[in-house]
């Protein structure tokens, strides 16, 4: 890590003794809050062990710094600074990745996930074709320091690749996976609402796609979830592995009903694992203030409710179509 | 007193005593009370066919604001367009009075986007309950049936979202 942003890490630090927000250190980390943006950092500080708000100033300071950096580093010293600020323990998670199965590594936007994501995908490239798979920069805001990523550290030769959620990109996942390849993927974003399903995460309802799970299922690969944590102090960062999932086999046989309910329990699974580290660490994670401005949980029903629920939808004015169209445009004219 | 739409139709129906009533049109706006689609010059929107039933079947004269002076509708207007036209301007003068509107920020509900984004978050949701509920037995020949009967109703709103 160079000298200035070690420095400049370190005098950020004091901030996390504010409890009260500051407009002029709001102006200078560009980070215009609206009084629901207020409501959730504070929420996401008392769940994240009680911090104070100052904490997310200096979190948001050392996103900046980071993404800053990467835009104009070398190999050489983008490799360093993970190394520097690197505190995993990467026996465990070398162990379940390094098994003859193809792996996918589920990380979410969470803490240093790129630095997790970097350090890793170091350590396992000499041993398996490694892929990363994100949506494309043109269509998910912030990318865009991927590509950047893989043009300063790997490129052709390297046994790293990165791949975009486009349809040769997905062939390209499920053709690596099936020869054992390992898929790093995040599972904590979508692109279209209308594709996601519900799932409880962190007191709030979450949409999620199922693609992870169902990349699994059509591969036989494992899921890790893996998670980035910050650690010690300054940009220090720890990757922490989850229990791997495995599909069962039996599922290919399965109507494609049945499909989506196993990659639906799947995805629930994984998201579980997270949950049980980021409940208390929420403040880190980039959804953080999108996903507390939500209100209400979702409410599971038993089976035996089921058809009574879908009968009460079937009657729900929310859910017919108009009783009658009148057009104006004529009369108005 | 203060009625709900249903609670008025119900009263009409049911006695011949007619209350002046002071309808509040721009906070009907809720699928239950505006199930009517508009298509106007001005975007498509969901209105309550409650002014027209007041004055088509029960005998009410309109007196609708509007900042170019009140409009009134005869009673027993059966053309639901010559009650729907006159509320489309009230809806319309009230945007011009801005923020002091308090119903303001709320008509984003009448629109044939939000009520089909809403309609399809809550299939969703239910689709994801479904799926819960057969977590660890996803084979049952009841997830099809379910199913079958969330794409029905799916399948009655296409068309809804033009605009």
């Amino acid at each position: 890590m160079s000298f200035a942003l070690r420095l400049l890490s370190h005098i950020g630090r004091p901030l996390r003794l504010l409890d009260i927000r500051v407009s002029k250190i709001e102006q200078w980390l560009q980070v215009p809050l609206n009084p629901q943006d207020e409501r959730c950092i504070r929420e996401a500080c008392r769940l994240t062990g009680g911090k104070r708000f100052g904490e997310f100033y200096h979190w948001y300071l050392q996103k900046l710094l980071v993404a800053r950096t990467v835009r104009k580093i070398d190999k050489r010293r983008a490799l360093q600074m993970v190394a520097q600020t690197d505190h995993t323990d990467y026996a465990p998670i070398e162990t379940e990745v390094l098994t003859d199965h193809s792996a996918l590594i589920a990380i979410p936007h969470h803490a240093h996930y790129v630095f997790s994501m970097i350090a890793l995908a170091e350590r396992l490239r000499a041993f398996r074709k490694v892929y990363i798979f994100y949506g494309k920069p043109e269509t998910h805001q912030g990318n865009e320091v991927f590509d950047r990523l893989n043009a300063i550290l790997w490129g052709p030769g390297s046994n790293i690749e990165v791949i975009h959620d486009t349809r040769q990109g997905l062939a390209k996942a499920i053709a690596g996976l099936r020869h054992g390849a390992v898929v790093f993927i995040m599972p904590d974003v979508f692109q279209d609402e209308q594709a996601t399903l519900a799932i409880p995460f962190c007191g709030r309802v979450m949409n999620v796609m199922l693609g992870t799970a169902t990349l699994a299922r059509k591969t036989g690969a494992r899921i890790i979830p893996l998670l980035s944590v910050p650690a010690g102090s300054g940009l220090g960062f720890r990757s922490l592995a989850g229990t791997p999932i495995l599909p069962p086999r039996s599922l290919s046989a399965a109507t494609p009903e049945a499909q989506r309910v196993a990659d639906y329990a799947i995805t629930r699974q994984m998201f579980d694992q997270f949950e049980a580290v980021m409940g208390s660490q929420i403040l880190y994670w980039q959804n953080m203030r999108q996903h507390l401005a939500q209100e209400g949980e979702i409410t599971f029903l038993g089976e035996d409710r089921l058809d009574d629920f879908a009968q009460l939808l079937e009657a729900d004015p929310a859910l017919r179509p108009p009783r009658m169209v009148v057009d104006l445009r004529a009369f108005q004219q | 007193m203060r009625l709900s739409p249903s609670e008025l139709i119900k009263h009409c129906a049911t006695t011949d005593r007619r209350l002046p009533a002071l309808i509040y049109s721009d906070q009907l706006m809720a699928p239950a009370d505006a199930s009517v689609l508009v298509r106007t010059q001005h975007g498509d929107a969901y209105f309550s066919a409650l002014e027209f039933i007041l004055s088509a079947n029960y005998g009410y004269s309109l007196h609708i604001w509007t900042t170019d002076g009140d409009l009134t509708v005869r009673p027993g207007t059966t053309d639901i367009a010559q009650v729907l036209e006159p509320l489309a301007q009230h809806l319309r003068s009230c945007h011009q009075l801005g923020e002091t509107w308090l119903m303001r920020a709320r008509q984003h509900e009448r629109t044939v986007k939000m009520r089909d984004h809403n309609a399809r978050r809550k299939l969703r949701l239910f689709k994801s309950i479904v799926f819960n509920a057969f977590r660890d037995a996803p084979d049952s020949p009841r997830v099809p049936a379910l199913l079958a009967r969330i794409e029905r109703i799916e399948s009655s709103l296409t068309g809804n979202a033009t605009s």
